[in-house]
């Protein structure tokens, strides 16, 4: 299945890392929708319905953990695939996220750009 | 020095064996001769035999058969088979049998020489090896054995336990069948048994009562004077051990082991071996002396306690006694108490009283049972025991009245039939003169020390009050009533402890009670050089601080020297009395007509002088005020001097509360119910409590009634009442105060008593919320690094890759991004390292443990580094990766191990070297090692290669761009899975770093 199309909904509040992976997702073929905190990242995810949300966990207004938990609590968008990423590497928020139901816990700083990209595509074809 | 070794020569050819016999026999050895098998096995039974010569063919026994026979004996002969028909077959079965050697006829006798003598020097050295081995395992052997007694009699002060677990090692350290303790009772020769070990049931009973014979003993000396262990193999003929004793236990062996107190025998271990002959070496004894001096330091701590226990006690029961005499105001009634609290306190078991009487010495008072020993109702001064005491004014001690001679003989006899031994008697003094004498007797043989002396002297004292306030009762005409004040205050003087208050007791009952105006007291100075002025009542004016202790000081000098008093009570006494110097005199404080001195004595000792007068008013002295008033100078000394003993037995114990009182820890002492038996003030401090109020009470409760209800209170709680159920549990944790911004850190632990028995708990309290605000911070800077860093290096890194990908880049733009890309990366690296290494020294790191294969894990991380080695173009092998098992690890931190390990050796190694890495199990864990032909470690190096931040001198000059944290971190890591890392290399050799993780 061909990525072009699928939608993708990127919620990061440091304005550098959104353009940079908003690039590389676009170049890849994906339409990117951006959140710059976590209340517009709740907007948009219920109403937009994108494929995927990359969802951050610092973020103003809402942190990224009660973001996840509204979403895998709310009817029209608990079945749509959360990856975390995120720089901190604490032990209980990996777990919490785990638990909340994302599909993934990425650590930003130690992973590129390709990775992502190839994650991302993994996540929407299965 | 050759030993003298024997050799047996087995051969039915006599010719051949006496010229083997002559031959050896030159050479020096000792030579028997058989000429048949069973005349050879005989002579291998009865003597030790280092070497047989053996001719397989005998007439009677094939040499086989006796070869092996000669090897089930202790001695294990060497045998060298000398044969003429000579077989490969024999050889090999010779050999087979453990034959020496192999000889054949005709016998080339310089090797034969050789051959003996090489197999001589191997028995001599298996001997000795043997001997070597046995020795060192004794050792072990003997220091562990110190240690056990050591240990056990430095935790407890149980003389008896201590002594009984002492004679229990000394037992099984050198094999003795029983040890017994008997130690030197106080005041006699004789040694009581204390503790015993492996006495067997029959003997129990009379060793228990048997004290250990001396003086009559032929070991007397030795052991008493010369302070050596003494011992015999023989016992039962020996002339040293002939006293009864010995006879009661058969036994064949002993050994005394003096224990030496202060240059004193105070005590001996008895061992015995019942049937075998022991005898010691010199190392044994000094082994054995070294277990006694152990002992012996225990006996003088135990010693020390006991006798600070016992001088409280008898103080105690001393000043009770005294309260009591001071209600009681029938004279006889006063004696009588007195001379049965006198046999209670000293342990004696009759005492009684003599009265000057005229020329004779009365029977004033005495025990029940000293009716027998006191039967004369008068004695003359001078005679008898009591006499010589008024006689001479001295104490007089008789340790065995057996050996006695100045004792009346009717008493003596009468006391010895009555099973009465030692006497102290001590001499009754009124107005410094001797007026009687307070005998003591004991039925053990007993020599009084120093301080039964003074305490006997304080009950004389007692008496003599008594005796005078009686006298004083009869005389003074209406005098009840000013008695009955002298009582009162004789029982107000015992009201304190404190000197001070004594003191001022006896300044207000001189004052009202007698109706002095002014009193003052002048106490030896401690040097004694003078006297010092130290209270005084109803003077207005300034007196000189102090007088000198000489006949300068006038009257004062002479009742401190005569120890009667000195009054002034008419003009023409002036006469009578050394006069004050004129340095003094004139003094307006001295400057008094009418006036009382009288001497402060208690026991031997004058503590100073008290004298009172009416200067003011100029008022005449009554003479009876005179006696009033020197009885209750008696009674202010020894009632001071009471408190002076007091108070040197409390400033051990204030001592003790001081270092209690001024560690920077909180103590609080529960007892098993749960209640605060003690608690020192750092602590009420802490729990900002007031502790001195909280004593008492429940601990838990005080705890709950703290205004900060935080959950580690509520947990401090629980712990204590499941402690308090199991104290010998311990345990510990956090109390966090809201209120005060405070953390305490609290460790419980059992408290036992002298017996070792728990009785509670203690628990410290520490203050450490420095620390926790330190680990705090800690903590939100490693957050702070993770996020505040990563993010803008996440966004360098995207950047730079998303650079990368455009295609109109010239070839040295693209390297320049490359190298960013690089240096973002290696930045990155550093973050993460420092964020693990925080996180594992703060133990914050949750390990999941999940199955691992160690030859996987490597795999992938050799793929990973897969690029970086082709590069360097180094040769990589890897073995035994299969063979190792899965185990429960945390993969992603023995990635970390293996990536930082490898990445080491490529990056140390130069291009075109070789690494193999290694991979086995082994009994309890697995290996894994990886060997590089790098530039090599230094051994200097080699050891703080795992510190953090270090980097070897040489590794700065092929590369710089290490941080020193990987090995570190690799060290941190192996740690935590409870394995171990190192590192062994020969510089320019390469390296060879392995880990090992338990399975």
């Amino acid at each position: 299945m061909k990525p072009a199309g699928k939608r993708i909904l990127l919620a990061e509040d440091d304005r550098f890392l959104r353009r940079a992976c908003e690039a590389s997702l676009r170049q890849r073929g994906f339409t990117v929708l951006t959140a710059v905190d976590g209340e517009e990242a709740l907007r948009l995810a219920r109403a937009e319905a994108p494929d995927l949300i990359l969802l951050d966990l610092l973020m103003p207004k809402i942190a990224g953990i009660e973001v996840l938990r509204v979403l895998k609590a709310e009817e029209e968008t608990r079945a749509i695939p959360v990856l975390v990423l995120s720089n901190s590497s604490r032990e209980n928020d990996v777990q919490e996220v785990k638990h909340l139901g994302s599909v993934g816990y990425l650590v930003k700083a130690n992973l590129s750009l390709q990775e992502l990209g190839d994650r991302v595509a993994q996540l929407l074809e299965s | 020095m050759k030993e003298q070794n024997l050799i047996l020569v087995v051969d039915d050819d006599r010719e051949f064996a006496s010229m083997l016999r002559e031959f050896l026999e030159r050479e020096g050895h000792a030579v028997i001769v058989a000429g048949s098998g069973q005349e050879a096995l005989r002579a291998l039974r009865q003597t030790p035999i280092s070497v047989v010569l053996l001719d397989l063919l005998l007439p009677d026994i094939g040499g086989v058969e006796l070869m092996s026979e000669a090897q089930r004996l202790d001695s294990r002969p060497e045998v060298v088979i000398i044969t003429g028909n000579a077989t490969l077959d024999s050889a090999i079965k010779a050999v087979k049998a453990g034959a020496g050697g192999y000889i054949v006829k005709p016998v080339d006798l310089t090797r034969l020489g050789e051959l003996i003598d090489s197999l001589l020097e191997r028995r001599l050295l298996i001997r000795e090896n043997a001997r070597l081995s046995s020795e060192a395992r004794e050792r072990l052997k003997e220091t562990e054995t110190l240690l056990a007694i050591s240990s056990t009699i430095s935790s407890t002060l149980d003389l008896q336990e201590a002594l009984r677990s002492a004679c229990r090692e000394l037992a099984h350290l050198i094999g003795a069948d029983t040890a017994s303790v008997y130690l030197h009772k106080g005041g006699t020769d004789s040694l009581v048994p204390f503790a015993a070990y492996g006495i067997p049931k029959e003997h129990l009973r009379t060793h228990a009562t048997t004290p250990l014979p001396s003086k009559e003993q032929g070991f007397y000396l030795p052991l008493w004077k010369e302070r050596r262990p003494i011992h015999s193999d023989d016992v039962p003929h020996d002339p040293r051990f002939s006293h009864e004793f010995f006879r009661r236990f058969q036994h064949q062996s002993g050994l005394l082991l003096p224990l030496i107190l202060d240059g004193e025998v105070a005590g001996v271990f008895y061992l015995v071996w019942w049937k075998v002959p022991r005898q010691f070496t010199e190392a044994e004894l000094t082994l054995m002396e070294s277990v006694c001096r152990q002992v012996s330091l225990f006996l003088r701590n135990a010693r020390l306690y006991e006798q600070r226990e016992r001088d409280r006690r008898r103080l105690e029961m001393l000043n009770e006694v005294s309260r009591r005499l001071a209600q009681v105001h029938d004279t006889d009634g006063i004696l009588t108490l007195i001379v049965n609290e006198a046999t209670r306190l000293l342990g004696a078991e009759a005492a009684g009283l003599r009265l000057l009487q005229g020329d004779d010495l009365v029977v004033r008072a005495r025990t029940q049972s000293a009716m027998v020993l006191m039967s004369r109702e008068r004695l003359k001064v001078g005679e008898s025991l009591s006499g010589l005491v008024v006689a001479t004014g001295e104490p007089v001690v008789a340790e065995d009245l057996v050996d006695d001679t100045r004792y009346a003989p009717e008493h003596k006899r009468a006391a010895l039939e009555h099973g009465f031994h030692a006497f102290l008697g001590v001499p009754l003094r009124a107005h410094g003169r001797t007026i009687g004498a307070l005998n003591i007797y004991t039925k053990s043989r007993r020599r009084f020390m120093p301080d039964d002396i003074s305490l006997a002297s304080a009950f004389a004292d007692q008496a003599s009050l008594a005796i005078d306030k009686g006298r004083l009762l009869r005389e003074a005409e209406g005098g009840r009533q000013v008695l009955e004040r002298i009582y009162r205050v004789g029982i107000s003087m015992r009201t304190s402890w404190e000197q001070a208050d004594r003191l001022q007791a006896f300044i207000q009952g001189a004052h009202e009670a007698v109706g002095f105006e002014r009193v003052y007291v002048l106490l030896v100075t401690p040097d004694g050089s003078s006297f010092e002025l130290v209270r005084t009542i109803g003077e207005e004016g300034i007196a000189p601080s102090s007088l000198p202790l000489s006949p300068a000081a006038g009257a004062f000098y002479q009742a401190f020297q005569t120890r009667r008093p000195v009054a002034v009570l008419r003009d023409e006494d002036l006469g009578e009395i050394l006069s004050l110097d004129p340095a003094y005199r004139e003094h307006p404080y001295f400057r008094s007509k009418r006036f009382v001195v009288a001497p402060l004595v208690a026991g031997e000792r004058v503590l100073g002088v008290a004298s009172a007068d009416n200067k003011q008013s100029r008022k005449p002295i009554p003479p009876a005020s005179v006696e009033l008033f020197s009885l209750l100078c008696q009674q202010l000394a020894t009632a001071w001097d009471e408190a002076r003993l007091y108070s040197e037995v409390e400033t051990q114990r204030t001592r003790l509360a001081q270092i209690f009182d001024s560690t920077s820890d909180g103590i609080v002492l529960v007892s098993r119910d749960g209640l605060i038996a003690a608690a020192n003030l750092r602590a009420g401090e802490l729990l900002t409590l007031d502790l001195a109020e909280a004593v008492g009470r429940d601990f838990a409760g005080v705890l709950s009634g703290l205004d900060d209800a935080t959950a580690s209170r509520d947990s401090l709680v629980t712990s204590l009442r499941s402690l308090l159920e199991d104290p010998d549990r311990g345990g510990q944790g956090d109390l966090e105060l809201a209120a005060v911004r405070r953390v305490l850190r609290w460790v419980a632990r059992p408290s036992k008593d002298a017996s070792g028995t728990t009785v509670g708990l203690t628990i410290t309290f520490q203050d450490v919320t420095e620390e926790r605000e330190i680990s705090k911070m800690k903590s939100d800077f490693v957050s702070f690094v993770t996020h505040q860093l990563r993010t803008p290096l996440a966004g360098i890194r995207w950047f730079v890759e998303l650079a990368a990908q455009g295609t109109d880049i010239s070839q040295e733009t693209r390297s320049y991004i490359e190298d960013a890309r690089e240096s973002a990366e290696r930045l990155i690296t550093l973050v993460n390292d420092l964020l693990d290494i925080s996180r594992l020294e703060s133990g914050k790191l949750t390990i999941v443990p999940q199955e691992t294969q160690l030859g996987e894990v490597t795999r992938s991380v050799l793929d990973e580094l897969g690029l970086v080695l082709r590069e360097k173009g180094h040769r990589l092998s890897v073995t035994g990766a299969e063979e190792i098992p899965r185990m429960l690890v945390d993969p992603q931190l023995l990635r970390q191990v293996i990536l930082n390990l490898v990445s080491n050796a490529i990056k140390y190694t130069l291009p075109g070297g070789e690494i193999a890495i290694r991979m086995s199990q082994e009994d309890r864990l697995v290996r894994w090692a990886i060997q590089d032909s790098g530039i090599g470690i230094p051994p200097e190096a080699q050891r703080r290669l795992f510190e953090k931040f270090y980097r070897a001198e040489d590794a700065l000059t092929l590369e710089t761009d290490g941080t020193g944290l990987g090995l570190y971190l690799v060290r941190l890591i192996v740690e935590r899975f409870e394995g171990r890392v190192w590192c062994e290399s020969e510089k320019g050799k390469g390296a060879t770093f392995t880990f090992t993780l338990p399975r």
